[in-house]
């Protein structure tokens, strides 16, 4: 039994989701729901969550990413970088970053609260985030690929802010919609009914889009039972050999 | 009458024996002094926080002498006494053929268990009610270990295994199946097929000293499980955080871990 995700099967889920899948709004709570709680007093996010509505797109600027307004000279960094699939971090097994982990892959993901962190793991390429909810703030001198997040509750609303990105470009779908080191993240994650997380991302990239990009997406709970599996992407990954680098050589 | 009572003492004195032979890793644990953990706001005992291992257990779980950037080492395997690896003949052959250079870690693959817990670098626990997570900051790995009865998922061949785990007193006991046959124990080549059967135990032995004990066993590879004994210490640095460590190709073409070069 090969439980073992790769990049093949990875890219062609991608393509039928992207393409079958036409963004479902979060909606937000109009019935009364009101999220049950831990014994911090937060609301209890935890379990096994996937985006079942929105998948990756094929395409550069459509679905849910047709709200990014680029800058012209962006505009034409997003088309060169588009011929240059081997750029894309995901096509690396390396991250799909933030808020691309959410956007991107149709995998699932753990959130587990532990008082003083949210920590989200992702099936993909086997990323993890550990979010700090102490009131504790950005670092100076820090940056990852995955920026710096840190959490804090507005109501039953976990509101993630991330900023600190590493220099360079991060894939958001294989059209190579992109945002750069500038982008400043601000993620919403709030119960909606029993099996729904509404996911509200907003991104301002003062060096990439006109004005800040809202994407909303549901997230859905997974069957009782399931659990995350091991998401090995480089591991034992061949079909890299067949990405080939501006210089010829090949990637491995 | 005194055949009898002689017989009694006997058979408790051989027993006594018998048990210091078979476990040696729990006869000596009985006279060092292991602190009650706290409790977690569910009421589990309280593991949680960022870890170290220090020591050259990477490099070669048995006694070495000192090698280049290596220093030499004491075996941290605690049984067998003798701290080498009860490898059955042709398994020995085998590691003794390995060179280093094929070390898996060296592309960038989880590096399985127990190895994770000794690779450079720190670990943090995180617990939630009925759970365990730990993420190692080698290659953002993570594993959830449930604490509640699940069972396991068998016949995966998974880098990082299916683990299950239970409380004994404060110690956390973790049980692993289905890995595969690709991650080593160590640098020099100590390896295990995919009937790798660990069972780890997590002790707090003091507020920064917490003791890692994980049992080997792997019929096709050992005459016999074995057992190795680590000690990781706490951070409690202000400001220290696991930090992110992706592997990418630098400009010279050769893999790089993002957390050892960045300093």
């Amino acid at each position: 039994m090969k439980i073992s995700s790769s990049l093949s099967r990875y890219l062609l889920l991608a393509l039928c989701v992207g393409a079958l899948a036409a963004p479902l709004l979060a909606q937000t709570s109009k019935t009364g729901f009101s999220a049950p709680h831990l014994k911090d007093g937060h609301p209890d996010l935890q379990g096994l969550w996937k985006l079942v509505a929105s998948g990756p797109s094929p395409r550069a600027g459509s679905g849910i990413f047709s709200g990014m307004e680029y800058f012209p000279a962006a505009l034409t960094a997003r088309d060169e970088l588009s011929r240059q699939p081997h750029q894309d971090l995901v096509a690396q097994c390396v991250t799909a970053s933030v808020p691309g982990s959410t956007l991107y892959p149709p995998y699932p993901s753990l959130i587990v609260q532990d008082g003083s962190f949210v920590v989200i793991m992702y099936e993909f390429a086997h990323d993890v985030r550990i979010i700090p909810v102490d009131g504790s703030p950005h670092p100076k001198n820090f940056a990852a690929l995955n920026g710096d997040s840190r959490g804090h509750w507005e109501g039953d609303t976990l509101v993630v802010d991330v900023t600190n990105f590493s220099k360079g470009k991060r894939w958001l779908n294989m059209g190579a919609d992109y945002l750069d080191e500038n982008s400043h993240v601000v993620e919403r994650y709030t119960l909606t009914n029993p099996d729904t997380i509404g996911y509200e991302v907003t991104v301002e990239d003062p060096t990439v889009l006109v004005k800040p990009w809202t994407a909303r997406v549901n997230l859905t709970r997974q069957p009782k039972g399931d659990q995350i599996l091991e998401g090995a992407c480089r591991e034992g990954e061949r079909d890299l050999d067949h990405y080939v680098s501006d210089d010829g050589k090949k990637l491995k | 009458m005194t055949s009898a009572i002689l017989r009694l003492v006997w058979s408790v004195f051989a027993t006594a024996l018998l048990m210091l032979l078979i476990d040696p890793i729990q006869a000596p644990a009985q006279t060092e002094k292991t602190i009650a953990a706290g409790l977690t706001p569910d009421g589990e005992p309280d593991l949680r926080g960022i870890w170290e291992v220090h020591g050259t257990a990477n490099w070669n779980i048995e006694g070495h002498p000192a090698g280049k950037g290596v220093a030499a080492s004491k075996s941290v395997i605690v049984d067998p006494l003798d701290g080498k690896i009860p490898y059955q003949p042709s398994a020995l052959e085998k590691r003794n053929a390995m060179t280093l250079s094929a070390d898996p870690e060296t592309k960038c693959y989880m590096a399985g268990v127990p190895r994770a817990t000794y690779t450079p670098g720190p670990f943090q626990i995180f617990q939630s009610a009925g759970m365990v997570i730990i993420v190692y900051q080698d290659l953002h790995t993570y594993r959830y270990i449930p604490t509640t009865p699940r069972p396991q998922i068998d016949g995966a061949d998974f880098w990082m295994g299916s683990s299950r785990g239970h409380w004994e007193k404060d110690t956390l006991v973790v049980d692993s199946i289905s890995f595969n046959d690709q991650t080593w124990l160590d640098r020099v080549g100590n390896f295990h097929s995919n009937e790798l059967h660990v069972i780890e135990r997590y002790t707090l032995k003091g507020p920064k000293t917490l003791q890692y004990v994980a049992r080997i066993e792997d019929p096709k590879v050992f005459t016999k499980p074995w057992s190795m004994r680590l000690i990781a210490e706490r951070h409690s640095e202000p400001g220290f955080r696991v930090m992110e460590d992706e592997c990418i190709r630098n400009a010279r073409g050769v893999l790089e871990h993002t957390a050892r070069s960045a300093k």
